[in-house]
């Protein structure tokens, strides 16, 4: 009875879902990109040379080439940029999904065991959490990837570690609200295990605000990766990155002129990568929280 | 009331030790011989054979953790902060000197950041799921998507190679030489402040227009964050009964949502623009980068740039150290503010 229930909410949600125009947009686009991320050897081709990673080198000359026939997107530092964008796609999705789950993972476990034990573990991993939310994010993440290094595995490791907080504390909260539902008191009193408790019961019923903020936090680490490399601190020079395709432009900036489809083609495509989360996850957002909704 | 800010003031302390140690930690990590490098001022230093376990004895870089903690804890208290490979100076000279072009930014930002967003939301509450509230919030949501290097570089690709309007840096050309005379007298070091007293109009306007592309950008990135908390705020107030009594006496629509509504609806709204000044103090690393003005953003993505770790850290300090301060304020504001708030 209770599964049935369950099955008919979520269709319920999903209609809602696919009735909202910008939801239908941002899941459009979700698509787009998913498609444009599997596709990329037939789009762009593939490295001869060496790692599919690594866009190749076209030219040795330094200066900008303009969009032209064979490089639709033009040439930046002597790279395809049209190959970087593509093939950078794929680089968005990996970071994002690894960083994004992670980090969610780990907040979700430290928040749950905060809210649940309560008292001084409560109190400590807070604080712990307190400290790690009071360096700036990007900051954080640019002392570690300096002192790991380049990298792209550097900067998911810097962005996890301090990307998990605000999960952590989103949990805690709606566990600490959970905490005093009858169900969870009943599974007490029939003296289930804590661990089970929390996993079974808990959960389920608080995870979805979680879901909402990690889809729209997918886009934020994804620019926070992409800044990284801006700055010259991120991936290695001639990843196939687009925060390393814009960081190019950087030594144009008087220039630019001369090297505006460096900006103008990875941009478009961070924005709308983004943009298309953003949007799913606003819908999602709207559907499970029907206060935002009347 | 009391109690809650004396619990907020003890907790301070070991936050700072927390972040400090968080901080150290990563510095610690890199072992003896890179941090060794960063006492080294020239190559000279290391020709002898044995210079390098000299040097790490010497500096005490093969102590273990909790004492060069200690160490660098006292040092850092004392006012040394290492010295600075990019400023050419001690790590807190280089500090000082940059921290008030980056607070001037945000002080300019904030204007226009949170009135603007607060009218944005206000309006889209009014219009609630009318074509001007779903506008707006679309084009907000593409503000909230766009990074903001790439916002900046637009803007100056635009502004700057297209246009020649303005262009990167603080000032114009002739007059960062006029600053840098003997005659210039320095109080604030902020650009426009410091030209007025100087009384030189000119310089002035030129400071306030260097700034209106990256307070653009800013703006942009951070108006649909708090036009979002003011639409859903403000659509809360509007449910309320006292509102629909107001209504029904027959108060004019304006009046209803000037004065019944909007008042109420802020309440959150100001919290939430104490952090938005944090904010923008601790978000200026990418505009200062693209836009080449020498605050403590710049200041700290160059020296990652050169591993100039002394810097980092510094610059990482002190942006923590507002994070921080600016938060308590925040908290407690907001306690005094609204008595509901009377936390635990």
């Amino acid at each position: 009875m209770a599964e049935r229930k369950r099955k008919s909410d979520l269709r319920k949600m999903m209609k809602k879902f696919w009735t909202n125009p910008t939801a239908v947009m941002g899941a459009i686009l979700l698509f787009f990109f998913i498609g444009v991320a599997i596709f990329a050897p037939q789009i762009a081709g593939v490295n001869e040379f060496g790692d599919n990673y690594q866009i190749p080198r076209v030219s040795w000359s330094s200066s900008p080439q303009p969009p032209d026939a064979e490089h639709p997107f033009g040439v930046i530092g002597g790279r395809d940029v049209f190959y970087g964008v593509i093939w950078g796609t794929r680089t968005a999705f990996r970071l994002g999904l690894i960083v994004g789950l992670s980090a969610t993972f780990i907040g979700v476990v430290v928040g749950s065991i905060a809210a649940y034990f309560g008292g001084i573990i409560d109190e400590i991993l807070m604080r712990i959490t307190d400290i790690f939310l009071s360096i700036p994010f990007l900051v954080a993440a640019m002392v570690l990837t300096t002192i790991m290094g380049k990298g792209l595995n550097n900067v998911m490791i810097a962005l996890i570690a301090f990307g998990w907080m605000s999960s952590a504390r989103l949990i805690r909260g709606n566990i600490l609200q959970a905490r005093e539902e009858q169900y969870v008191l009943a599974a007490k009193a029939l003296g289930q295990k804590d661990g089970l408790i929390i996993i079974k019961h808990i959960l389920p019923n608080t995870i979805f605000p979680v879901v909402v903020q990690l889809t729209m936090r997918m886009g934020n680490y994804v620019i926070t990766a992409a800044a990284l490399s801006f700055l010259g601190v991120g991936a290695e020079p001639g990843y196939a990155d687009w925060g390393t395709i814009l960081s190019y432009a950087r030594n144009w900036m008087t220039m630019l002129d001369q090297a505006w489809f460096s900006i103008v083609f990875p941009g478009i495509a961070m924005v709308l990568f983004v943009l298309a989360w953003n949007l799913v996850g606003d819908a999602l957002r709207d559907i499970f929280d029907p206060r935002m909704r009347t | 009331m009391t109690a809650y800010i004396i619990r907020r003031l003890l907790i301070l302390p070991f936050i700072l030790i927390g972040v400090t140690l968080i901080i150290f930690a990563m510095i610690w990590s890199l072992g003896p011989d890179k941090l060794l490098g960063s006492y080294i001022k020239s190559p000279e230093a290391l020709k002898s054979p044995d210079a390098k376990e000299r040097l790490i004895k010497k500096y005490g870089l093969d102590q273990p953790m909790p004492m060069m903690y200690g160490k660098w804890l006292w040092n850092l208290l004392q006012g040394d902060w290492g010295y600075s490979l990019v400023g050419k100076v001690p790590v807190s000279e280089a500090i000082a000197s940059r921290f008030p072009y980056t607070l001037e930014l945000a002080l300019y930002a904030v204007i226009p950041v949170v009135l603007v967003a607060i009218w944005l939301g206000v309006t889209s509450a009014i219009h609630q799921n009318k074509f001007l509230d779903q506008f707006i919030r679309v084009v907000a949501l593409i503000g909230w998507s766009l990074p903001d290097f790439v916002l900046g570089l637009f803007l100056l690709w635009l502004f700057y190679a297209r246009l020649d309007w303005v262009g990167p840096g603080m000032v114009s050309l002739g007059f960062d030489r006029i600053m840098s005379d003997p005659n210039w007298t320095n109080v604030t070091r902020m650009i426009t402040i410091d030209a007025l007293i100087n009384g030189r109009l000119d310089i002035f306007l030129d400071g306030l227009k260097h700034l209106i592309l990256p307070i653009a950008t800013i703006s942009f990135l951070w108006w649909a964050y708090l036009l979002r908390i003011t639409r859903s705020s403000m659509l809360e107030v509007l449910r309320k009964d006292y509102i629909r009594t107001a209504r029904a006496k027959g108060v004019p629509e304006k009046t209803v949502i000037n004065k019944h509504a909007r008042r109420n609806a802020l309440i959150p709204v100001v919290t939430v623009s104490g952090l938005t000044i944090i904010g923008l103090l601790s978000g200026t690393v990418i505009v200062e980068t693209v836009f080449v003005r020498s605050g403590i953003g710049r200041f700290i993505a160059q020296a990652a740039q050169l591993l100039d770790y002394w810097s980092i850290i510094g610059a990482a300090l002190i942006y923590s150290l507002v994070l921080v301060l600016g938060n308590l304020i925040v908290d407690v504001s907001y306690a005094v503010i609204d008595p509901r708030i009377r936390l635990r």
